[in-house]
């Protein structure tokens, strides 16, 4: 929630336009069964105070009148969600970052990081050796590798997601879509591409994409936007990240010289500008902020 | 599964094809055009017509020497069919007439081929700016000429060729750019001594062109193309020996349309995607399928001939095609009888040649100054030159980092067309080689398909993801 309140004021934060829609999410029911599940979740999110109701199908359709009427029973809806364009959410925090004065150095992979006696660390990137009082490891599938060196292994596990975009569209709907069960989520960008993904992430290091992945989103969205079935895909990919065991993420202090955040479990977008603030406020102040202390690496001890 | 799938009908995949299935392999041989013949031999597949000038119907009596080998019973031809999508493990996904379909190939014989490099300049994308092959296929498809008042640029000996091809079809050619120096190319025609009929072959198109008036301006570069909604006008300039534009007098020059290329780059999308080991050299063209004496890839059971190999031209297409054929015939338990000697050494001798000529005609970084901050060099997303060179100034040093960035190459071309020019505006802009910046990831599919060809084919799509 406190992420939801960040995303509004980004763009002017950073001075880049990251295309943030704020137009609501719904998860799409599309059989009975999974009605009720449905309606026993909306009850527990509104009981943490939480903007989510019911629509019926004739809501959906009137909410969204390009979805296929015939496939959806109804859905979850939580008007407060939105989207963005991930590069440019990165590229503005960086060129932000930039402006207020970081350093950086980009195409360079870090292969150690030590301790040093005064209590820092210093970080190996390719020629180049940084000395920094405080090093933060936020490196996505790369962060289990760098924990491993600092001595602290942590169980994260790379899992690959895999989406696709078509060719840009006329606008269709400005929400956020997912499915109950999970498996596929979709929106219409900015430069109208419709964007989806999901099916089943698969354990693995590399990112690529399989074409029996591919098959089944294709299969599940073309469902429920019959009308994409003749519409041009112009790219699919696949992307890492890593997965803890619990599916939330790690924000710890690894050692005297060095935070870790990682283990986003395919939700970092969401996260990432919220848990950024909070590590800043606790490089800043030296003290861990209370928001932070459920997302410890102890809560793994048993795991290890 | 079928025992051996080519996917290029080019020189080089029609080579392999015919040798494999002579050894008795079945082979599916599949192209996006509805005929094969490749770049090369692009209309050889149909009667030749009647009247065609002496350039061309050499070029047509090869063609359909090698076509004829197609009628082998072992050999499934299907035309108009895009593969889109390749895996490591040799599945490839098909969108042509027959509907999506996704074959697995015991052996897969990549023969892809390779697409003609671009240099851009303030008006590049005006219509009427095209590639030379791009004129060449209007003159051999459908007997069309370009245009009336042509001026040719670019670097390398296809801007002789083709304008010698062009002058015999009726076209006038206003000019000849040619980036090289004259002296520069005299200076390493030694390297070309043991090549007589290439050499002589030369020679004879600056005599023809000169017989007919034509200026060949060596040393020259267009630095600007002009009009309102088309080319109108064309204006060179002597370059350094980096390629900057000399400060002195241009000349403007009143055409039609303006023919570039600048060489060619292999196509490597299919062999990216299937996973295979790629290195960069300027006489390859660029990035180009790494393979053994046998065409092997670094995937094993996957081959890669011709162009996709680095650029060699359509006499090193034919024997490695005829190689990697035979190879992959004798995986497959056939036996051949053809050795393997001579054919490698003609493979060999023919890329020394080409290579050597990529050298000396290769592209020079200074000409990346001629774009302005406002030419476009992504032209699907239409994103600047300025616009690049301003994530560049903020530490991007890769063409997948430039690629989220600016959104170049994000496009309907997926970069086939910016990827080596913006190459070249990194390694103009950051001072280092033109390799540093690597390739695109290629994203399946390598064109844009309906999503109505990824639809799930059978129930085992559904099972494995319904948990
Ligand atoms: C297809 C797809 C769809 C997704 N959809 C959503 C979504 O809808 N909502 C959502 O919230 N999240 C989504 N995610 C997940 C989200 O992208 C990730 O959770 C998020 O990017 C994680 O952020 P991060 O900063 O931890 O790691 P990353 O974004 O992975 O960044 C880590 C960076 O560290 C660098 N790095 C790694 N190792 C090293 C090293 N040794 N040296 C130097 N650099 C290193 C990497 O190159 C990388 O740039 C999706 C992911 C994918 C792939
Ligand atoms: C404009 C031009 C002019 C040239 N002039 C000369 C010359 O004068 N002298 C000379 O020696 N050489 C010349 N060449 C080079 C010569 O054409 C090649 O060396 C020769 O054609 C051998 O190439 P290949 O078989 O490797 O590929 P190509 O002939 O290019 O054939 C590749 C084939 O693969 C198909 N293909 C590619 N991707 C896919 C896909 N995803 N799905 C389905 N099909 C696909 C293409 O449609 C094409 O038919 C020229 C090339 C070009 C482009």
């Amino acid at each position: 929630m406190a992420s939801v309140a960040l995303f509004p004021g980004l763009s002017d934060e950073l001075g880049l336009d990251i295309e943030y829609t704020q137009a609501g999410n719904l998860r799409l029911i599309e059989s009975p069964e999974y009605a009720q599940t449905m309606q026993t979740d909306i009850g527990r999110q509104q009981d943490l105070g939480l903007d989510v109701r019911w629509l019926n199908a004739d809501d959906v359709a009137a909410m969204a009148p390009a979805l296929a009427p015939a496939a959806i029973l109804g859905a979850g809806y939580c008007p407060t969600d939105g989207h963005v364009n991930p590069f440019r959410l990165t590229v503005g925090y960086f060129q932000a970052a930039r402006r207020a004065g970081a350093d950086s150095l980009i195409g360079r992979e870090v292969r150690a990081i030590t301790q040093t006696d005064g209590g820092g660390a210093m970080v190996q990137a390719g020629p180049h050796t940084i000395r920094a009082a405080t090093v933060v490891i936020a490196a996505g599938a790369g962060s289990a590798a760098l924990c491993q060196l600092m001595g602290v292994p942590l169980p994260l596990t790379p899992f690959c997601h895999q989406s696709m975009i078509t060719e840009p569209l006329p606008p269709l709907f400005a929400q956020m879509f997912g499915t109950l069960p999970a498996g596929l989520y979709f929106r219409q960008t900015t430069h109208g591409g419709v964007h989806f993904g999901g099916g089943d992430s698969i354990r693995r290091a590399e990112a690529h994409t399989t074409p029996q992945t591919l098959r089944y989103m294709t299969g599940r969205i073309t469902r429920l936007l019959p009308m994409l079935r003749g519409v041009n895909v112009l790219r699919a990919w696949g992307g890492v990240d890593a997965h803890t065991p619990d599916g939330m993420p790690v924000i710890d202090r690894l050692s005297e010289a060095a935070l870790v955040a990682t283990g986003f479990s395919g939700h970092g977008l969401a996260l990432g500008p919220i848990v950024g603030r909070y590590l800043a406020r606790w490089l800043e102040t030296g003290r861990k902020p209370a928001l932070l202390s459920p997302f410890g690496a102890g809560r793994f001890k048993a795991a290890l | 599964m079928t025992e051996i799938i080519v996917i290029g009908a080019g020189p080089a995949g029609v080579a392999a094809a015919v040798t494999a299935a002579e050894a008795g392999a079945r082979v599916t041989l599949i192209d996006e055009n509805s005929l094969p013949g490749g770049q090369y031999f692009k209309q050889a597949a149909l009667p030749a017509p009647a009247s065609l000038p002496p350039t061309l119907a050499e070029n047509f009596r090869q063609g359909q020497a090698l076509l004829a080998g197609l009628s082998h019973k072992n050999i499934t031809f299907r035309g108009n069919t895009l593969v889109w999508n390749v895996t490591p493990d040799r599945t490839v996904s098909l969108y042509g007439p027959a509907g999506p379909e996704t074959l697995a190939a015991a052996q897969l014989i990549i023969a892809a081929g390779a697409y003609e490099r671009v240099m851009p300049f303030p008006g590049w994308t005006l219509p009427g700016v095209m590639t030379v092959g791009g004129a060449q296929l209007l003159l051999k498809g459908q007997r069309l000429l370009a245009g009336q008042r042509i001026l040719l640029a670019g670097t390398g000996p296809l801007l002789q060729v083709a304008g010698v091809q062009l002058l015999e079809a009726g076209a006038e050619i206003v000019a000849i750019a040619e980036l090289q120096p004259l002296g520069s190319i005299i200076a390493r025609s030694p390297r070309f001594l043991g090549h007589r009929d290439k050499v002589k072959l030369a020679l004879n198109n600056a005599r023809r062109l000169k017989r007919a008036g034509v200026p060949v301006k060596f040393g020259y570069a267009i630095v600007r193309a002009t009009g309102e909604n088309e080319v109108s006008g064309a204006v060179i300039a002597r370059v350094d020996a980096a390629g900057h534009p000399r400060p002195g007098p241009e000349s403007a020059l009143a055409v039609d349309t303006v023919c570039l290329n600048f060489g060619f780059a292999p196509d490597t999308r299919l062999t990216q995607l299937a996973g295979c080991k790629h290195h960069f050299a300027e006489r390859f063209g660029g990035w180009a399928a790494i393979t053994d004496d046998n065409m092997e890839t670094s995937q094993p059971g996957i081959f890669a001939v011709g162009e996709v190999r680095g650029i060699g031209g359509v006499e090193a297409a034919l024997p490695e095609g005829r190689l990697a054929g035979q190879v992959a015939a004798r995986k497959s338990g056939y036996r051949t009888d053809e050795s393997a000697g001579p054919t490698r050494r003609a493979a060999r001798r023919a890329r020394a040649l080409v290579g050597q000529l990529n050298t000396v005609f290769a592209v020079k970084p200074g000409l990346m100054t001629l774009a302005q901050d406002d030419t476009l060099i992504c032209r699907c997303e239409e994103i600047s030159a300025g616009q690049l060179r301003a994530a560049i100034r903020e530490g991007i040093t890769t063409l997948n980092n430039l690629k989220p960035w600016t959104r170049a190459g994000m496009g309907r071309c997926q970069g086939r067309i910016c990827g080596p020019i913006l190459a070249h505006l990194l390694a103009a802009e950051t001072g280092l080689e033109a390799q540093s910046a690597g390739q695109f990831t290629v994203r399946p599919p390598v064109k844009p398909v309906p999503l109505s060809t990824l639809l799930p084919q059978n129930n085992n799509d559904e099972v494995a993801h319904d948990k």
